[in-house]
């Protein structure tokens, strides 16, 4: 053997023996259980009781199943109003928190302290705001001469009540992110942009966007893979995926399917699907991602 | 003098050695974990001879635990509250006083988490040896084959037990649960508002025999005022609890949720559409009922003092107690209709999975929790009704009700509970669908009939 391949040899394996404890553990609690999860979706299993084959009965349940579709209608809205929504206020917050104002650390710890606060919390205080009788939208309202409303506990609201709740507490993270892509744009690109004649619009599509799009694609492709996972506890905390149903987002569904219902077979199923509809996801914002994501460092675009 | 030449280790066994102390505790994790416990078959029937309860319940001598020996059971269950979490803590430290030898390690689980809980214990093969057990989850539980029969082992002090207590653990004739707490409903009413409006109360109607649904209607037509956050409602109650509170008006109109079998749910039949119709009108025609959107749970909006009458149940005393109120309270019966008056029931009881290793000594705590030996705690504390025959008229009860409760209410609610339960594998499933369909009613997105129809089609699909 070579010194140059004992070397290599010695430095993977240390790199090898760096990671095992990562390793070990994601197999053992991820890996492992997603393979379980797929085999007990073709089961039928209530957890209590052995499992019943039944090959891909879940899965064709699951197509007959119209709450899936509600589910799957609820959670389609959710991310892609909550999205857009999100990531354009967190990038206007990163543009104003980017300049030099004085105190300005200040403003950017208060834009990111309701990303930090818990859940649960957060969700408790927005349904006493939300209140139709007391809360304080409601109050605001009135003031403006406009009708109280039911925010959560209205069918046609639910939903964007719950958008509204995830602009507060979702905003703070994908600011920082974008803060910090806007702080690795270089002065001299802004420079050379002004001496030839570009405004201030000119420079933020010509330079900033182009030179931070890794930065929103990023914080896209999380956003997404987030979207479908991450409103559980919001969910659950202020409506349990009511009224009528109107804000049973698919992760609630599989939850109380699972967990509510002891069907665990046709929860992993679900599980499954949503794992496969978020790859798919993925893999094609990927694809997109090279007609309009400007790497310094790719193949010269 | 020759200095030792201090032994360096390399970079690479630096980190291999990092790396195989951070694998032992994680080894060690996955290889200390017990086994799961092989389920015994039931025990064989006890045959005590006396017929004495205390004394029946005591073990066999072969399971009697020495003097000397410490056994100590695990019990799962469920607190309401803080103070109910002390209530089970005293109940727990006496049964230990009595029983020396043994003594109750207490897993005090919210009710949202329980069943994932006591599932993931049994299924990882350490149930508790004896464990709370909810109306809404105890058919789960029989169905999995996974609490032990006590049919037999219950027989020697089945007597004590009021009957009807006992049906609602009763499944195919096998008895699965022993109750420790009954808690049928009864009407809390705002005495306050009825005198400002001069109206007669609900009591003076029960006292004349004439408290009837139709009487509380008219009631709650009279004492509703006001508007948007200040408005009053003359009755708070939720319709979309089948178990906890929609039965009773249904069988008080001759009407039945489900067929005998309990094999198919009947609420598209006219009884049920037309108790459904009454509490939709009362919500939406003559807002006489808050919304859900306007109550934080009924019991909690009644105490802001801005309903006339509301459903509830002896747990609420608490509560209510607790809470510094600026009006009075007074308490009536549930409503008659065309028969009745018929009750529900809120009850509790314990159950004892398979698997525990100590089931003479379980059955004796599930025993204990009814029994008159805890009665100085758990009906001394107001906590809930006697679940046994003796305990119906007893001092430690009777003693501690408050002085705007009513003995004579809670007599009547346990003399006219019906034993029933959401069956089915799926109760939760059923309650959900029954519930949104509700919410669309109240939502103007669908009619009573038609909400009737959608609920009993889907809730038939899930009853099997």
């Amino acid at each position: 053997m070579s010194k140059r391949a004992r070397f290599w040899r010695s430095q993977a394996l240390e790199g090898y023996l760096c990671i095992l404890p990562w390793l070990v553990s994601f197999v053992c609690f991820t890996a492992l259980p997603m393979v379980g999860s797929l085999a007990v979706s073709l089961t039928n299993w209530s957890l209590l009781s052995p499992p019943q084959w039944i090959g891909f009965g879940n899965y064709r349940q699951l197509l007959a199943d119209p709450l899936f579709y509600t589910t799957v209608y609820n959670t389609a809205y959710i991310t892609f109003f909550s999205l857009p929504l999100r990531l354009t206020l967190a990038l206007l917050l990163a543009l104003g928190l980017n300049q030099k104002l004085r105190g300005v650390n200040v403003y950017r710890t208060i834009c990111f302290l309701p990303s930090q606060m818990p859940v649960v919390a957060s969700a408790l205080i927005w349904l006493w705001v939300l209140n139709p009788d007391f809360g304080l939208a409601n109050v605001l309202l009135t003031f403006l001469g406009l009708p109280p409303l039911k925010w959560l506990f209205d069918v046609n609201l639910a939903k964007p009540s719950i958008v509204l709740i995830s602009l507060w507490g979702g905003t703070g993270t994908a600011m920082i992110i974008f803060l910090a892509g806007l702080q690795g744009v270089p002065e001299s690109l802004y420079e050379a942009a002004s001496i030839d004649g570009a405004g201030r619009w000119t420079r933020f599509v010509a330079v900033t966007l182009p030179m931070i799009s890794p930065v929103i694609f990023f914080n896209l492709i999380i956003g997404i893979i987030a979207s479908f996972q991450d409103y559980f506890a919001l969910v659950y905390v202020t409506t349990q995926g009511g009224p009528a149903n109107a804000t049973l987002i698919y992760i609630i569904y599989l939850f109380f399917k699972g967990f509510q219902d002891f069907q665990m077979g046709y929860a992993s199923a679900l599980a499954w699907l949503l794992f496969c509809v978020v790859v798919i996801l993925t893999a094609v914002q990927f694809l997109a991602a090279r007609r309009w994501v400007y790497y310094e460092v790719s193949e010269g675009r | 003098m020759q200095v030792p030449e201090k032994r360096r280790l390399s970079r690479r066994q630096v980190l291999s050695l990092v790396a195989l102390t951070g694998l032992f505790p994680l080894v060690e994790a996955c290889t200390t974990a017990s086994p799961p416990t092989p389920i015994p078959p039931p025990p064989p029937a006890q045959s005590a001879k006396s017929a004495s309860p205390i004394a029946a319940a005591a073990p066999t001598a072969a399971s009697q635990p020495a003097a000397t020996s410490k056994i100590t059971l695990h019990a799962l269950y469920s607190s309401n509250d803080p103070y109910d979490h002390q209530v089970f803590v005293q109940l727990f430290d006496l049964f230990g006083q009595k029983n020396p030898g043994l003594t109750v390690d207490f897993n005090d689980t919210p009710l949202s988490g329980f069943v994932q809980k006591a599932t993931t214990m049994i299924v990882g093969g350490t149930p508790p040896d004896v464990m709370y057990l909810h109306p809404s989850f105890f058919l789960n539980f029989v169905y999995a084959k996974q609490v032990r029969d006590l049919t037999d082992m219950v027989k020697p002090n089945r007597s004590a037990y009021i009957p009807v207590q006992l049906d609602f653990w009763t499944f195919q004739g096998r008895l699965y649960g022993l109750p420790y707490n009954s808690n049928p409903s009864i009407m809390y009413y705002n005495k306050t508002i009825f005198q400002k409006r001069g109206v007669k109360t609900p009591e003076e109607y029960e006292k004349a025999g004439a408290w009837t649904w139709d009487q509380l209607r008219a009631l709650a037509q009279q004492v509703s005022s006001g508007t948007g956050a200040s408005r009053v409602f003359g009755y708070a109650a939720d319709p979309s609890g089948l178990q906890f509170y929609t039965c009773v008006p249904v069988w008080d109109n001759q009407g039945e949720l489900t067929n005998p079998e309990q094999t198919k749910w009947l609420l598209d039949t006219q009884p049920v559409i037309d108790v459904m119709q009454w509490h939709a009108d009362m919500f939406l025609k003559e807002k006489t009922m808050p919304m859900p959107s306007d109550q934080q749970g009924t019991v909690w909006f009644f105490l802001t003092g801005r309903v006339g009458i509301s459903t509830g149940g002896k747990n609420n005393v608490i509560q209510a107690a607790n809470a510094k109120l600026d009006f009075e309270i007074g308490q009536v019966g549930t409503p008659k209709g065309k028969v009745g008056p018929i009750n529900r029931d809120g009850p509790l009881a314990s159950g004892i999975p398979l698997g525990g290793k100590y089931t003479d000594d379980a059955y004796r705590l599930v025993y204990f929790l009814g029994s008159p030996d805890a009665a100085p705690v758990y009906l001394g504390t107001g906590r809930g009704l006697p679940v046994q025959t003796s305990l119906i008229n007893s001092e430690w009860f009777t003693k501690a009700l408050k002085p705007w409760e009513r003995a004579e209410v809670y007599a009547n609610a346990a003399a006219t509970v019906r034993a029933w339960i959401v069956p089915g594998k799926n109760p939760n499933e059923e309650n959900r669908t029954f519930a949104t369909e509700w919410q669309k009613v109240l939502a103007g997105q669908s009619s009573v009939p038609a909400a009737m129809t959608e609920a009993t089609q889907t809730m038939n699909t899930q009853l099997t």
